[in-house]
Formats: structure tokens, C-alpha cells, sequence
């Protein structure tokens, strides 16, 4: 009996000893979060988007290591390399199903979709997250905080921003006799409001004339949509929203004289009238081997994707042989200008761990890490301390081309504004391709915007 | 017939039942209850009533794409699907079995590629610069073939596809003609035209009419060709109903998303097509075709 007591004790103690042993090694556990991210470049050079959140989590997880906590994070993000609108199609289709497993934690995207999403409920306003962080966001460039801003509150963080610009060719102004000062004072002609966009269509035709460009190759621009179109609207004098009730723009005079102007770069022969219908890849490819004088709607992040594969062009001879300058003026004496589209991170509504993926973005948003994206993929700095920062300061590109920011505007966030350049380009590619005149386009994309936004635009 | 043979006919076709109604008939009520909601990007099931169908009596685009959508579906099934399709069927019957096969293969070599692989083949050939494969074979150092002429475009890009479904038919069809009545024809000295005017022709005429009929429906449709080469363009002019109806729903920015017209758009189709297959099945007396055969040789 006695032995069997002794038995009973002895397992008891056993179970007890197991208990809190394996009670202790439960709290000492490692708990794995996986936060997921979507991020786009399109260009290739823009991965550090991907990279430097995988980089922020490393880092955290090197921080939750050091004070022993029992929780790592798992970086699981996307980088997609296609079009903008099949990325956001798919963000859309994903976070319209509301469930957690599906939708990202972090969505890195263009400020535009602000409006839209966070009508939709699909985004969380950051105002109070970011007063926990105060000391890293206190030194982000002010103008980029207004473009994050919907109905008074923050939705997103800046990644990074760029400036739109028209790059030329220096080789193709010294082959029409262009001195070296002449060639390097242009910018600051164009800066002066000397050198405006009728200027520039007459610069094209001399190229034409002097045979150094081919027929139809004096011009290029996109072939697509964008906040690039804006440009030209400001330039000759029209707005796109109003600052005092929200709502969208239509300046009927500014978009016919824009339209006019496409026309006469197709009459002229200076840009080919099925600029829309030719690849980003073989634009690129044409401008890299020198066949182009003027590409129109550039971005500063164009540098870092011509020294990639497949254009390969080396810094030196990008320097040898491209400048740029901000969109001219339409008139003597005017400003140029020049358009950003910042990219922002998102902390989504149903994310689980929404502390965890703003620290991360907090993290992601170091001066080191971001000026590794800058510097990598031709974006500009979001922070004034980047400036200082060595690599940062060092480089001439970016503290040259930083520059234009002070011409630099920004899309309205207004949840049709994407309908605006969407409609905006069927109207400048209709008059380019000869389908419609410049009033017909006019008229048939003011009835569509009335027809589409009703209330929420002012046509004048 | 008791009811063991109603319920054993019944069975033998739940499974398609079950897939019609799944994949088929479900779209298409939900799509039709879609119409009647101006659901955006926010995916709300708002009820505006006829809303979307008023917006398309104004929509300023809507008679440009009903012309190109006409254009279009009966441009590539009368050249190609229909009219091409049965002249390769015939040359490739005509000739030795083997070299018919061969060339038979090689037409539907656009079908076996992937849509995107072939569209940007098309893209590459009608590239409006002198590296396009066209313009470099004509010699041309700018040709804008998908502007100047994006209606002929839209229809040899699908047509050169939509043949070989017509030809494989067609040809199935000839060689099922009792030879008995080619080698009769041949010694009353019928001629190869009048061995096809005659015999040929009147014996494949329930797979013509088959064909013309689903083709149709098929094209109306269809417009991912057109989405991958032209994009619709240049403003509109290669716009079918159907590439319409996708471009305001799904394409472009969040902010431009509009299911609720792109389902009332789709509605129109689904709509039009019912209203063809009845036309088609009372003009081509399909009857007639599944009717059980008055006689039956055993």
C-alpha cells in the first residue's frame, strides 16, 4: 500500500515537474507572424519598394530578439512588374473579399487610389500611428503629407516621389550646332519661361529639317495614361481641381489648346500619329540608341531604368548625352511645371497585426533604406535629413534633379481623378491617331465627365 | 414512358444540368441583377432601377461600338469563319489525305498558341515603325496599320483563329459524304466546281448553318484578341460591345471601376444572343437537324 502511495507520489511529482516544464518552454516559444505586402514597381529598379520592407522586418526581428520577446515577423511581399492597372485590378478584386488571409497587411500604391479606398473602407486612416513615431515623421517634406490627405485625415505613408520631366538629347542639339553652354543653358531657358512648348515643337522641327532625326521621331511621349497629362493642362493655364469645395476641373479652354498642341506635333511630323499604339519597351529602346530628339513626358526614375538591362546605357554616356528639363511653359514668360505621383504605403482594414506591418513601414521608411531606393531606382528622397545623408548628398543625379521639385504639383486624391487622365488620354490619343478633331474631342470628353461625375465637376 | 425512364433520363442529364446551371445560367441572372445597380469598385449591391439602361440610351459611344460590333461579327464570320473556313476544308479534302492533314495542322496552329503569345505576334507585325515585320517586308519606315485600319485588323486577327474551327468541321463533314456520289458525279463528268456546287455544298449544309450560328454568338462575345492588339482603338473605332462592356468594368484605376453599367452592358448581350439562337434555330430549321432520322438502316 505504502508502495503504492510512493508510486502515486512519484508520478504526481513527475506530471508536475512536466507541467511547468513544458509550461516555461511554452512561454519561451517563438511565435511567427507573417505579414504580407504588395508592393509594384513597374520598373525593375524599383524592387527596393519589395526589398526594404523584407529589410525593415530583419531589422525588427533583430529588435524583438534583443529585448527576448517571443514574436518574430515574417516579410511575405509581391512585386509586380506589369502594368499599373492590372496590379490594381487584382488589389481590388482581392480586398473586395474582406478576408484577411487574402488581402495584404501593407499595400504600396500610387496616392490616387487614397480616395477610392478609403471610401470603400478598405484602408485605415494613420494619423494616430504616426504621432506614436513622431521623430521619424516629423522630417518628411511637407508637400508630401498634403498628397496623403483625404477629408482632413492621412491614409498612407510616403515611399518615395519623382519628378516628371521632358528629357533631350544633347548629342542631337550638338549635331544641329548647338554649343556646349548653349546646350546646358537650355534648362535654365526653360526655367526662365525663354524657351516654351511651341519652342520645343519648333526645336523637333529643325531636327526633322536637319535630317539628324527621322521623320516622325523628333517627339515622343507616353503611350499611355497618366498624372503626366496634367502637365500640359497646367501649362497653358488650367487647373484640374478646386482647393475650396474638392471637386474636379474641367478647363475646357486649357484642354483644347493642350489637344491643339498634340495635333500640331502630328502635323508637323514630329511625333508619329500612332504614339499610343507603340510598346513602353520600344520607346525606351529607341530613345537609349539616340533615335529620338525629345521624349515629353519623362520621369527622373527613366535614368536608373536606361542603365538596366535591356537599354544598358551607362551613367557616363547618360550624362554625355541627356539632360532635362521640367514641361515648358505654353507662354513667354511662364512657369514650367512639373507633376509628382508619390507612392504611399497602406495599412489595410483587415489586417491582424496593423501595428506590427506601421512599424515595419516605419522601419522601411528609414533615411538609409529609403535613400537606397532613391539612389537604385531614380526616385527622390521624402525625408529633408536625406538630403544631408552622404550617399544621398553625394550623388549628383538626384541632388541635381531634386531641383525641379519646386515646379512640382500633385493629382488631385479625388476618387475619379484616375477617370479624369483615363478619359483625358482617349481625347489626346483620338486627336493624335486623326480619329477626331481637337472641339470634337473636347466636346465628347465634357460630356463624358458630366455624364460620369455629375456634381463633382466644375466645367469652365 | 413510366417514371423509372424519366428519372433514369433525368440522371443521365444532371451532370450538364448542374453545369449549365452553375456556369451558365447563375452568371447570368446575377450579371442581369447586377444591371440593375450602379455597383463600383466599393462592390455594393445598390438598386438604381433602369439607371444603367437610360445612362446607355445617352452613352455618346454607343452607336460608334453597335456599327463596329456589326462589323465586326458578321465581317469575321463571313470571310473567315464561315467562307475561309469552308475553302480550306475543301482544298484540304482535296487533296492527298496526308498533305490535308499537314495543312489542316498548320491552320490551327493559331488556336493551339496562347492568346497573349499570339497577340503579341500580331503586335509585333503590325508595329507602326520600320521594325515591324510588315512595314520591313513592304519596305515602309512608318505604317500605323492598327490606326488606319483597325476594322480590317480586328477582323483577319480573329479570322485567321475562327477559320480552322470552320475548316476542321467542314472538312469532318466532307469526308463523311458517301464517296458513291463523288464517283457518280465524276462519271456523269461532273467538274470539281460542279462536284462542290452540287454535292459538297447541299450535303454540308447543316454544319454551315451550325457554324454561322455559333461563330456568331461566339464573336459577339469575344474580344480578347482585340483587347491584346488594338486596345479597342484608336478612340473607339475597334471597340466591340463586349470589349466595351469588360473596359468599363474591370480595366483602369479604382476609381473608374463601374460593374454595375458594365453588367447592364453585358445584359444587352446576353439578351441579343438568346434572341439570335431563336432566329437562328427557327431560320436554319435546327428542328429538323435533331429530329431521329425517318429511316434507319440497321
Amino acid at each position: 500500500m505504502k508502495s503504492l502511495k510512493s508510486l502515486i507520489s512519484f508520478v504526481l511529482v513527475v506530471i508536475f515537474v512536466m507541467s511547468v516544464a513544458s509550461f516555461a518552454l511554452a512561454q519561451e516559444e517563438v511565435k511567427t507572424i507573417t505579414i504580407k505586402a504588395w508592393t509594384i514597381g513597374p520598373d525593375d529598379p524599383s524592387i527596393t519598394r519589395k526589398t526594404n520592407l523584407e529589410e525593415a522586418a530583419d531589422r525588427l526581428n533583430k529588435y524583438l530578439e534583443a529585448i527576448g520577446a517571443n514574436i518574430r515577423v515574417k516579410m511575405d511581399a509581391t512585386f509586380c512588374t506589369t502594368k499599373w492597372a492590372d496590379f490594381k485590378l487584382s488589389n481590388l478584386l482581392a480586398l473586395q473579399s474582406q478576408d484577411p488571409e487574402k488581402i495584404a497587411d501593407i499595400i504600396v500604391t500610387g496616392h490616387e487610389d487614397i480616395g477610392p479606398y478609403a471610401m470603400a473602407d478598405y484602408i485605415i486612416p494613420l494619423d494616430d500611428y504616426i504621432a506614436k513615431y513622431s521623430e521619424v515623421y516629423e522630417d518628411f517634406f511637407p508637400a508630401l503629407w498634403n498628397c496623403v490627405k483625404f477629408k482632413g485625415e492621412i491614409w498612407g505613408i510616403p515611399q518615395d516621389t519623382e519628378c516628371r520631366i521632358t528629357w533631350f538629347r544633347k548629342d542631337k542639339l550638338r549635331a544641329l550646332g548647338w554649343s556646349e553652354e548653349e546646350i546646358a543653358n537650355l534648362p535654365k531657358r526653360v526655367e526662365r519661361g525663354e524657351f516654351t512648348l511651341d519652342d520645343l515643337a519648333q526645336l523637333g522641327k529643325e531636327m526633322i529639317e536637319a535630317k539628324i532625326v527621322e521623320k516622325r521621331h523628333a517627339i515622343w511621349h507616353r503611350p499611355t495614361p497618366g498624372t503626366d497629362w496634367f502637365q500640359f493642362i497646367f501649362s497653358y493655364g488650367g487647373e484640374i481641381s478646386d482647393p475650396d469645395t474638392g471637386k474636379l476641373i474641367v478647363d475646357k479652354e486649357a484642354t483644347l489648346k493642350v489637344l491643339n498642341y498634340i495635333k500640331k506635333l502630328v502635323d508637323l511630323e514630329l511625333t508619329p500619329d500612332a504614339m499610343s499604339q507603340i510598346a513602353w519597351r520600344d520607346i525606351h529602346t529607341t530613345w537609349t540608341k539616340g533615335e529620338i530628339g525629345i521624349f515629353l513626358t519623362g520621369g527622373s526614375w527613366n535614368w536608373a531604368e536606361w542603365q538596366r538591362d535591356p537599354y544598358n546605357l551607362s551613367e557616363k554616356e547618360e550624362w554625355e548625352n541627356i539632360g532635362w528639363f521640367p514641361i515648358p511653359a505654353a507662354v513667354k514668360g511662364g512657369k514650367p511645371v512639373s507633376v509628382s505621383h508619390p507612392i504611399v504605403h497602406f495599412i489595410t482594414k483587415t489586417s491582424p497585426h496593423k501595428d506590427l506591418a506601421f512599424l515595419i513601414v516605419t522601419l522601411a521608411s528609414s533615411i538609409d533604406l529609403n535613400t537606397k531606393h532613391a539612389l537604385g531606382s531614380g526616385h527622390l528622397a521624402i525625408r529633408e535629413s536625406q538630403l544631408a545623408f552622404a550617399p544621398y548628398a553625394k550623388n549628383e543625379y538626384v541632388k541635381t534633379i531634386t531641383g525641379v521639385l519646386r515646379y512640382t504639383r500633385f493629382a488631385p486624391n479625388h476618387a475619379k481623378a484616375p477617370f479624369y487622365w483615363e478619359t483625358l488620354f482617349e481625347a489626346i490619343a483620338g486627336v493624335e491617331t486623326g480619329e477626331v478633331s481637337p472641339e470634337n474631342a473636347l466636346k465628347f470628353w465634357v460630356d463624358r465627365m458630366k455624364s460620369e461625375l455629375g456634381d463633382q465637376v466644375i466645367v469652365k | 414512358m413510366g417514371r423509372g425512364g424519366y428519372l433514369k433520363i433525368f440522371l443521365f442529364l444532371l451532370p450538364a444540368i448542374l453545369f449549365t446551371a452553375i456556369f451558365f445560367i447563375t452568371p447570368a441572372i446575377m450579371t442581369t441583377i447586377m444591371g440593375f445597380t450602379n455597383m463600383d469598385y466599393r462592390f455594393q449591391w445598390n438598386f438604381v432601377g433602369l439607371y444603367n439602361y437610360f445612362k446607355m440610351l445617352i452613352d455618346p459611344l454607343v452607336t460608334k461600338i453597335i456599327l463596329t460590333t456589326f462589323v465586326y461579327t458578321f465581317g469575321t464570320l463571313l470571310i473567315f469563319n464561315v467562307t475561309f473556313g469552308l475553302i480550306l476544308a475543301i482544298l484540304t479534302t482535296s487533296i492527298r489525305e496526308k498533305n490535308g492533314i499537314f495543312f489542316r495542322t498548320i491552320w490551327l496552329l493559331p488556336r493551339f498558341t496562347p492568346p497573349v503569345v499570339y497577340g503579341v505576334i500580331w503586335l509585333w507585325i503590325l508595329s507602326p515603325m520600320k521594325e515591324g515585320l510588315l512595314n520591313s517586308f513592304l519596305g515602309y519606315d512608318y505604317m500605323p496599320w492598327i490606326s488606319n485600319f483597325p476594322w480590317q485588323v480586328i477582323i483577319i486577327t480573329n479570322g485567321f483563329i475562327g477559320a480552322s474551327m470552320g475548316m476542321v468541321i467542314f472538312a469532318s463533314a466532307i469526308k463523311s459524304i458517301s464517296k458513291d456520289y463523288l464517283w457518280a458525279a465524276k462519271v456523269d463528268g461532273a467538274s470539281w466546281l460542279q462536284e462542290i456546287g452540287y454535292i459538297i455544298l447541299p450535303m454540308i449544309r447543316w454544319p454551315v448553318a451550325f457554324i454561322t450560328a455559333y461563330q456568331t454568338l461566339s464573336l459577339l462575345t469575344s474580344y480578347e484578341y482585340i483587347l491584346l492588339i488594338t486596345e479597342g482603338g484608336p478612340y473607339f473605332k475597334s471597340t466591340v460591345w463586349s470589349l466595351y462592356s469588360y473596359k468599363v468594368a474591370f480595366s483602369s484605376y479604382a476609381g473608374t471601376y463601374e460593374f454595375g453599367y458594365g453588367a447592364a452592358l453585358a445584359t444587352i448581350l446576353v439578351i441579343v444572343g438568346i434572341i439570335f439562337s431563336i432566329f437562328c434555330w427557327r431560320i436554319f430549321k435546327f428542328k429538323e437537324m435533331v429530329e431521329e432520322p425517318k429511316i434507319e438502316v440497321i
